[in-house]
């Protein structure tokens, strides 16, 4: 089991990133103990929420939890995010305004409600949130202020900068295709995979003079993504952040050099979970050479093997009908970085099978 | 090279849902046209025996066999155990959301082959001790053997008797000599349902059977899984 | 127990056991049988409530006068099973990630569920050659399957067996489409809207 150290110091920003091959979670340090976390994943070690565990083993109270975000609905984002809402019951609890609409309330429903029983994790995580916790629920898109607070001396202000209008318009209308609308026709096997991740909720931390970007899994896609924000006269106004979590797992469509240029500064700190999907993997190797291109500072949650964990005997029986059987999520591991004020640059630790990119 | 004292020779599963069926609704047909079964699984339910009538209903595929009966339905594993026996029973009660449920039964049992002859006969003697029986028949004149042997396990401490309530849950676990395996322990775990109807209006119980089935089919499955083989290790280890 | 049960040792059906074929039999049924619980039965349980002849009894009394004539009264000689036996050794979970057509194979993710230690997510890929013909309209990206290996005795002889089978789900009723709409409705009333917005 890993050993986190201990808590950050009262003044101390941080961000924490946390991903086997399949799931990524953040949990931010804003000051002052109070703490911001960004959707979740499933620590395979213990099976428990990976953020909840951590704030645990360093000994965070559960109040400090004041807000939580959903950035994507998809399983990778979500799991164990219904846990989180349970256990912190005082904090607030942000999700794409996409699902703030009837139609995709109705596709939420239609495959995560009672009459679709373990169809799809993700819809039935974010689902199980709003039904519960509906009061302290509030969604995010571009301009919402998530968050805004004086802390440690600081103007701590947490902004959504997507989903777009115009993004929020073409997700509704493709969820609500999903919604059945004929009795007796359609089969209710599974929820589709929507995309692209257009819904995304990207947040902006501003600490006075300093800000972490977020980028969930946000892809380019002109108006509807990076092409807008990193034009948009409302983003180009925040500080610029020198610490980035990498959009869609390092990818090619969740990039873009305005980015770089015009979110960020020069060389940032950039942090990423791996993504590993059948035959997808992110990042690719060009990934990881134009990410590096950009900023030597960066940092993988997971670099670890994927050999199976089975024995030989098992091996052998699963490999009657299975080829180029592998696990699923390699290894589990963890970015930190941290910052006092007055420090020149964040700090990094890496935690389990983390490593440079 | 440590012997293995047992093995575990054949594994089967059931759902049981007491409660008011109509028999003659739950035909192949009917299942598959809501896209519960498949085209195969009728083909193979017309090939074998079958009988769709207004007092009973029984068919059976490759995978499962359906018997319906006005106040019962059982869905019965046949070859390998699957929880597409768990989807089916789910699934028909989902089209059949006003159905009266009284109770389920989450069935699970297992085929246990014993390696050496003395375990066979030291678990039958630690199960049924046969001293209670010989003191009443001469073993020189009679053999006593025993038949099956049934508990009631109910969750609370009750040392003093068993409640039959309507409403209750417990687990009945029989274990008997197989009549399939040579030398082998038929154990059987029948988890019972039917707190969660109290207080219920019986058009209302329908879902609630459902979420239960499906809530808690996998862990019903490994739990007797676990208990059966735990207690065939009890029985024979000295 | 009064009851006639049926277990999985015992073959579980009679066959096609009809009126007339019992009709000519008349059996004592005993009258301490009284109305029992039938969740005490686990497979097929039958009940009969009162002593009568045969000749106006319903087909759940039919099958519980086969048995009492098969074996009323002495120990019955549990018949084998006709299926073969089936011993469980790996089930897993499993959803489709991609299927590739030229191959002929779909990748899956695979959740073990029993007979795996550590209980480890995995990958692999698959031929779409071991799906069943009524299956295969369901192999699709998102699709979820059933993934069982056992060892099946039958007639003397071991061998692997192993099966996949998708989960299906019934279609949509017009009660649930309708159901489902108004919970989202009534969600989207109860969520309390945006916060805030930024100037």
């Amino acid at each position: 089991m890993i050993n986190y150290g201990s808590a950050p110091a009262i003044d101390e920003l941080e961000i924490t990133i946390f991903g086997p091959g399949f799931g990524e979670a953040v949990a931010i340090h804003l000051g002052e103990n109070s703490w911001l976390l960004v959707d979740s994943c499933i620590n395979p070690e213990n099976n428990e929420p990976a953020t909840r565990h951590y704030l645990d083993s360093i000994g965070v109270a559960d109040p400090s939890v004041k807000v939580i975000v959903a950035s994507h609905w998809h399983d990778d984002h979500v799991r164990g995010l219904s846990e989180l809402a349970n256990r912190y019951p005082s904090a607030e609890f942000y999700y794409s305004s996409v699902f703030n609409e009837k139609e995709c309330l109705a596709f939420l429903k239609a495959y995560s409600g009672d009459d679709s029983l373990q169809l799809s994790k993700g819809t039935q995580e974010l689902a199980a949130v709003l039904e519960t916790h509906t009061s302290r629920c509030f969604p995010a898109h571009h301009k919402v202020v998530v968050f805004e607070a004086n802390i440690a001396g600081r103007s701590v202000i947490v902004r959504a900068f997507s989903p777009t209008p115009a993004a929020a318009r073409q997700c509704i209308a493709h969820f609500a295709q999903y919604v059945p609308k004929a009795a007796g026709v359609d089969p209710r096997n599974h929820a589709p995979d929507v995309q692209p991740n257009a819904e995304s909720v990207v947040l902006h931390i501003e600490f006075g003079d300093d800000a972490i970007l977020l980028g969930s899994d946000l892809e380019d896609q002109g108006e509807r993504g990076w092409q807008m924000l990193t034009e948009s006269s409302y983003c180009l106004s925040k500080q610029k952040a020198s610490a980035y979590k990498v959009a869609h797992h390092g990818s090619k469509s969740g990039d873009h050099t305005n980015i770089w240029s015009n979110l960020l500064i020069g060389a940032p700190h950039a942090v990423m979970t791996p993504f590993h999907w059948g035959g997808n993997r992110l990042p690719t190797d060009l990934d990881r050479a134009r990410i590096q291109g950009y900023t030597s500072k960066a940092h993988i949650s997971s670099n670890g093997t994927s050999r199976p964990t089975l024995s030989g005997d098992q091996l052998k029986t699963a490999s009657r009908l299975c080829n180029k059987l592998v696990r699923r999520n390699p290894a589990f591991g963890a970015v930190r970085l941290r910052r006092k004020p007055g420090d020149i640059d964040w700090s990094v630790e890496l935690f389990g099978h983390a490593s440079k990119l | 090279m440590t012997t293995k004292k047992y093995s575990v020779e054949a594994n089967g599963s059931s759902i049981v849902v007491a409660g008011t069926f109509a028999p003659q609704s739950l035909s192949p047909d009917w299942l598959c046209a809501r896209g519960l079964i498949g085209e195969g699984d009728v083909d193979a339910a017309n090939q074998e025996q079958i009988v769709v009538s207004n007092q009973l209903t029984t068919f059976q595929t490759q995978w499962f066999t359906l018997q319906v009966l006005p106040q019962q339905l059982v869905i019965n594993s046949r070859e390998a155990v699957t929880p597409a026996l768990m989807d089916l029973s789910v699934g028909i009660l989902s089209l059949l959301p006003s159905t009266p449920v009284l109770g389920i039964g989450i069935n699970n049992h297992a085929h246990f082959k014993i390696s050496k002859t003395a375990d066979y006969h030291k678990l039958g003697d630690k199960l049924v001790p046969k001293g209670v029986w010989y003191e009443l028949y001469s073993p020189q004149e009679f053999n006593a053997g025993t038949i099956h042997v049934t508990v009631r396990i109910e969750p609370g401490a009750r040392p003093d008797h068993l409640v039959n309530e309507l409403h209750a849950d417990y687990k009945n676990i029989t274990i008997q000599p197989s009549a399939n395996v040579l030398q082998g322990i038929f154990v059987m775990v029948n988890d019972h349902k039917s707190s969660m109807f109290a207080n219920v209006e019986p058009a209302d119980t329908a879902p609630i059977a459902a979420k239960i089935i499906a809530d808690n089919w996998q862990s019903s499955y490994d739990k007797a899984s676990s208990d059966m083989e735990q207690l065939i290790v009890n029985l024979i280890q000295d | 127990m009064d009851s006639v049960i049926v277990s999985p040792n015992d073959s579980p059906l009679p066959n096609r056991t009809t009126p007339r074929d019992l009709s000519s039999r008349k059996v004592e049924l005993r009258s301490s049988l009284r109305n029992k619980h039938l969740l005490e039965l686990p497979t097929l349980a039958v009940q009969v409530s009162n002593e009568r002849d045969l000749e106006d009894v319903s087909p759940l009394s039919m099958l519980a006068a086969h048995y009492f004539v098969e074996q009323p009264k002495v120990s019955p000689e549990l018949p084998r099973y006709t299926a073969p036996l089936s011993a469980m050794r790996q089930l897993w979970e499993g959803t489709v990630i991609s299927v590739d057509s030229s191959t002929e194979t779909f990748e899956a993710a695979l959740s073990p569920r029993y007979g795996i230690e550590p209980p480890v997510e995995h990958m692999a890929e698959i031929d779409l050659a071991w799906v069943s013909s009524q299956d295969s309209d369901l192999v699709k990206p998102g699709a979820v399957f059933y993934l069982t290996l056992c060892k099946v005795q039958s007639r003397g002889s071991v061998r692997d067996s192993q099966e996949i089978r998708f989960r299906r789900k019934p279609y949509w009723t017009a009660e649930q489409i309708r159901k489902l709409n108004q919970a989202a409705e009534s969600l989207h009333a109860r969520l309390p809207g945006i916060k805030r917005i930024d100037e």
